[in-house]
């Protein structure tokens, strides 16, 4: 099958514009007529469904949260991309699109990227309307800040809460539309299934996970903006309840799901504590501006307190290996000589798996209250999760699993290769690449959201010639059958272990052979140990309670053992893809300084595998063009 | 707009705040003319006479202190039911923290005021708790109010009485200024500490306002001068 | 550590409760409370039990997913933090922690320690927004804010919508959630146009869902895991008065 990326001809910047002329419409007066599935309101989902709603669509919105406020879009801290150029150093459309292009180390659309740069002053414009309370200048005007992998200043902030006011836009624009009686809010509903008929979405199956009642939903389209599939690893910066189960169940039904192994670790961690720890909390990359990352030259320093090494016995190891950038060496750069000191047995803290971020120096420099000016709110966080004080001794961080760029295949229109199946957000492949810079996943979230599903979702219903599916469909029936019987399933689960210890070895196995960086005996060795677990998995699990209720075991069962079957996927395409890309880092496959070693001529494509019932998943490649952009190098040097 | 404006909950904390803040500036009044007591019994018969010197405003005033206290007690018994109400399962635990006592027993301490308002008016007022000692008259023939008034605070029991009602009234009152201020949408960030030390200071300034009288009677400072 | 927790536990919305007690002997110290929850809730499902249910998800403390009454406070014991963000190690060696539901009418419990606080939703919904239609909006340095007003608009617009303020008013009041998003909205230019309708149909919607009134004892500002200031509930009153009387007047 050969993927049509339906990208519009013309140079890039008309493309967007060219193809918005040439859409169908649909009549207002007929828009309430059709019904569009919404699954997940975060940023990508809330505004989508917000959007069409408005627009005069009738909508359904799905998340399994108990409200929509609650998307983990929230948690976004550091702000939003947009080529505003309100600074006048320099920026404009075509800056954003390229540092967002190169950034993603050439493995992202170029007409993709290029439609989100254009779209992004709209999104400035559309929240500030919103009542965003955006950083601004004292002149009233908006604030910008420079962020990674720009040399202008182009990212908008609120605060270090720039995800949470920019969902709440959203979501106060999806609350208006259901006071209105325009959208329907299923909260506590989680997405069990896709149904499909004649190769197009049709509806999906839910569960409310307060009753356990199993139903099906049928609309004209289906929108998935289900967040990113990070917890595959179990510890990571995501929510605990972030899942791959409706993308999965998706791919499953015949959604290709593209790139699954560009995963993104981010640097500055805290690191696990214990066994029974939940989650990763991200720190400020800004951090590794004044404090100087090391660990002891001996095994045996390891466990001593920090205070009592000498400078001698101390590998200040990014600064031993990269003269040059020290401690700000790029992200995958520092992540992975991390893990690698690591490896050698010299971390420290709990397990082992930890680096030190040493502010000594900085507050012998600068003082100490210049380091509280600078960092205060930071230490304060690490003081709250760890106890211990920063300025007194030296933090401990270790890289963590931050966002993944991989997702649903879509076209330009941001529909997969299921007509009706549309994907937003972090839930689809498009506009990263093997790498997402950052303050881009907000942008991208919005950009889909607000601007693109409104109009291409609409393009997609002008050209449907059939009804929609009544609930009580043969397909929509089997659909539900089939969840109903795999929860009965899970819940007469009486083995011996629990969710979590399987999916914490599921983690930990994945970090370990397809984490930072990832070699081809590892990833082999992986991905003829995750079937095995799976299988124990689905011997040896252990669930109480009952299907007709809150259950939260259950809920868990049910996405980790999506989680396995990602896995598997995640690996065989980590296998495939024989070169470094972005966060993707294969270590046979790097420069003499450890930079990923891409190689166009066989790997500029997307990878978009196929499902198999019973067998290995097929891939289809879409080879990447780049029409207007020469495909040079990751070089921050 | 009328069903909006009866049913809204915030329109009766209006109320109660208005007609509290009414009620604290009577209170005042109140206050600083007991203390005239200490200039003697002239100073404090006088004002007495003058104030009864015109009947309709006497009574067109006792009217309007009647109806503002039957509007906040009847608005505030009406939150009150509809608060109890919106939490119907009591916790094990009471959460309390970072209220005060004062805030948390507005209502207990308001219905100890209106019994001891009650028996204040029929013992000051209506003079028919201790008839024997508040019928005199002074030299110029004006109610001896004075007299009246030492003569029941003599009496320890009586006095220990109207320090704790009083106190009950400024408890009440430390909570209630402050609150007023927010009910009336007159707090501004920055000054929120001023407003509840000014509650404070304004609370136990009536305290010690009105429990100077009787503390005065019992230890012989204000005493019965042989007319 | 060792601790005692005395979890309520309820089965059904309707079902009658009563409180549990779980031993920890050997409590991490380090382990955040929520994971102490989870090691309780493996240990029971092994035992055959069910499992505690309790909301919780980013457990980063944006969410205003988890909730609790722990030892008498909303979110447990400390000072602007959500249950989360609450650690083994702020209780004390012996302590036995009572963990309970938040309780509203207007939060009726789902199960055990879960809470359907769906109707904050519903007052958002009722008037928590600007009406900016996407693609309505005009170029957003057209308007501008002073820096101090956008701040201001900022400190109300942190607000989680986690329902301590409520959990914890003896009035079961959400006075500090509406204030908030009316001050926040109120403070911004954009907001200026739907300012009296919103105070009026928000307030209103609060009332409706079966919230009690404010009687001003700002035990929600102290409980409040985001500091949201109880000044923005004098602004509230003062919005309402305001809109009482402009709607008079027309």
């Amino acid at each position: 099958m050969k993927l049509d990326a339906k990208t519009p001809l013309g140079p890039l910047p008309q493309k967007w514009g060219r193809h918005c002329a040439g859409i169908r419409l649909v009549n207002p007066a007929n828009r309430r007529k059709y019904e569009v599935l919404v699954v997940g309101t975060g940023l990508a989902g809330a505004s989508a469904a917000a959007s069409l709603a408005e627009m005069g669509y009738g909508v359904k919105a799905f998340c399994y949260q108990d409200s929509a406020r609650r998307a983990h879009s929230i948690a976004a801290q550091g702000g939003i991309n947009a080529a505003k150029n309100y600074p006048n150093d320099g920026d404009s459309v075509w800056r954003l699109f390229h540092d967002t292009l190169k950034g993603g180390d050439f493995r992202a659309r170029e007409a993709n990227v290029y439609r989100l740069a254009q779209l992004s002053n709209a999104i400035i414009d559309q929240s500030v309307a919103q009542g965003v309370p955006f950083a601004r200048e004292y002149g009233g005007g908006l604030a910008n800040r420079s962020f990674g992998g720009a040399q202008v200043s182009r990212t908008f902030y609120a605060r270090g809460q720039t995800g949470q006011q920019l969902l709440l836009g959203a979501y106060q624009a999806l609350a208006r539309q259901v006071g209105l009686g325009a959208a329907k809010l299923f909260t506590r509903t989680e997405m069990l299934d896709l149904v499909v008929v004649d190769g197009r979405a049709r509806g999906v199956v839910v569960r409310d996970m307060v009753t356990g009642e199993i139903t099906a939903h049928t609309g004209d389209a289906v929108v998935l903006a289900t967040g990113g599939y990070g917890n595959v690893y179990d510890l990571s910066t995501n929510a605990r309840g972030c899942n791959a189960s409706a993308i999965w169940r998706a791919h499953r039904k015949g959604a290709f799901f593209a790139n699954p192994c560009y995963t993104q670790i981010h640097p500055t961690c805290i690191p696990v504590s214990g066994e029974g720890q939940s989650k990763l909390t991200l720190m400020s990359e800004s951090l590794r501006n004044d404090g100087r990352v090391w660990v002891p030259k001996r095994v045996e320093d390891c466990g001593k307190s920090p205070a009592t090494i000498p400078e001698d016995d101390r590998d200040y190891f990014l600064e031993r290996k990269y003269p040059s950038y020290g401690n700000l060496a790029p992200r995958d750069i520092s992540s992975r000589a991390a893990k690698e000191v690591c490896d050698q047995g010299r971390g420290v803290g709990p397990g082992g798996r930890g680096v030190y971020l040493d502010f000594a120096d900085a507050i012998e420099r600068l003082g100490h209250k210049e380091v509280e000016g600078r960092y205060g709110n930071l230490f304060d966080i690490y003081h709250e999760i760890t106890s211990e004080d920063a300025y007194l001794a030296p933090m401990r961080i270790y890289p963590a699993v931050h966002y993944t760029m991989g997702g649903l295949w879509v076209d330009y229109n941001l529909m997969s290769n299921l007509p009706g199946l549309f994907v937003a957000g972090e839930a689809n492949f498009s506009d990263h690449g093997a790498n997402r810079l950052g303050a881009s996943a907000l942008m991208q979230g919005l950009a889909d959201g607000y601007f693109i599903l409104p109009l291409t979702v609409g393009d997609y219903i002008a050209g449907l010639t059939s009804p929609r599916l009544g609930i009580d469909h043969a397909e929509c029936k089997k659909s539900v059958d089939e969840a109903v019987h795999r929860v009965r399933g899970w819940i007469e689960a009486k083995g011996k272990r629990t969710v979590a210890s399987f999916h914490r070895e599921l983690g930990k196995k994945m970090w370990e052979y397809c984490g930072m960086a990832r070699e081809r005996g590892g990833l082999k060795k992986l991905a003829g140990e995750i079937p095995v677990l799976h299988e124990e998995f689905r011997k040896n699990t252990c669930l109480t309670g009952h299907a007709n209720g809150i259950n939260a075991m259950l809920e868990q069962a049910m996405r980790v053992d999506d989680f396995f079957e990602l896995a598997q996927l995640i690996c065989a395409d980590a296998l495939d893809r024989d070169e470094s890309c972005g966060g993707h880092f294969r270590v046979e496959h790097q420069t003499p300084d450890g930079e990923a070693k891409r190689d166009d001529a066989r790997f500029a494509h997307v990878s978009a595998w196929e499902h198999r019932a019973g067998g290995a998943p097929v891939l289809h490649k879409e080879p990447l063009v780049y029409e207007e952009t020469v495909m040079s190098g990751r070089n921050y040097k | 707009m009328n069903q909006l404006f009866f049913k809204s909950s915030l329109v009766k904390k209006y109320v109660v705040a208005l007609t509290g803040v009414a009620l604290y500036g009577f209170l005042l009044i109140h206050t600083l003319g007991n203390l005239q007591i200490f200039l003697g019994s002239a100073a404090i018969n006088a004002y007495a006479s003058l104030l009864k010197a015109s009947p309709e405003i006497l009574w067109g005033f006792r009217a309007g202190l009647l109806v503002m206290v039957l509007a906040h007690g009847l608005c505030a018994a009406l939150l009150a039911i509809e608060n109890r109400r919106a939490r119907p399962a009591a916790y094990e635990r009471i959460p309390k923290f970072g209220s005060t006592v004062a805030s948390r027993t507005m209502l207990g301490t308001g219905s100890v005021i209106l019994i001891f308002v009650a028996y204040h008016i029929f013992h000051f007022t209506v003079r028919a708790t201790h008839p024997d000692i508040s019928f005199f008259h002074d030299s110029h023939g004006r109610h001896d109010v004075y007299s009246m008034v030492v003569l029941s605070f003599k009496q320890p029991a009586l006095s220990l009485f109207y320090i704790v009602g009083v106190a009950c009234v400024c408890f009440h009152l430390s909570h209630g200024v402050s609150s007023a201020f927010y009910s009336l949408g007159m707090v501004f960030a920055g000054y929120e500490r001023l407003i509840s030390r000014f509650a404070l200071a304004v609370s136990v300034f009536i305290f010690c306002g009105m429990s100077s009288v009787p503390i005065a009677v019992m230890f012989g400072i204000l005493k019965l001068v042989p007319s | 550590m060792n601790i005692k927790l005395r979890v309520w536990r309820q089965e059904k919305p309707n079902a009658k409760g009563r409180f549990v007690v779980y031993d920890f002997p050997d409590a991490d110290p380090n382990m955040s409370f929520l994971e102490m929850m989870d090691a309780l809730n493996n240990r029971l499902v092994l035992q055959g039990e069910e499992p505690v249910a309790f909301d919780h998800d980013c457990r980063e403390g944006i969410c205003g997913a988890c909730s609790a009454v722990i030892g008498g406070k909303p979110h447990g014991p400390g000072k602007r933090i959500t249950t989360c963000q609450a650690y083994v190690r702020a209780f004390r060696e012996g302590d036995v922690i009572t963990v309970e539901p938040f309780r509203a009418r207007a939060f009726p419990v789902l199960k055990d320690l879960v809470v359907d606080r769906s109707a904050l939703d519903r007052i958002v919904q009722a008037g928590g927004f600007v009406s900016v239609s996407t693609g309505s909006a005009p170029e957003a340095n057209a308007i501008p804010v002073a820096k101090e007003v956008s701040d201001k608009a900022f400190d109300a617009a942190a607000c989680i919508g986690c329902g301590a303020c409520v959990a914890t008013c003896k009035n079961a009041s959400a006075t500090l959630f509406v204030a908030a998003k009316i001050s926040h909205l109120g403070w911004l230019p954009q907001g200026q146009a739907e300012r009296s309708r919103r105070a009026l149909n928000m307030v209103e919607q609060m009332g409706k869902e079966g919230f009690g009134s404010c009687s001003n004892t700002l035990a929600c500002e102290a409980v409040c895991p985001k500091g949201i200031s109880a000044t923005n509930i004098a602004r509230m009153n003062r919005d309402f008065a305001f809109a009482l009387v402009s709607r008079a007047g027309q």
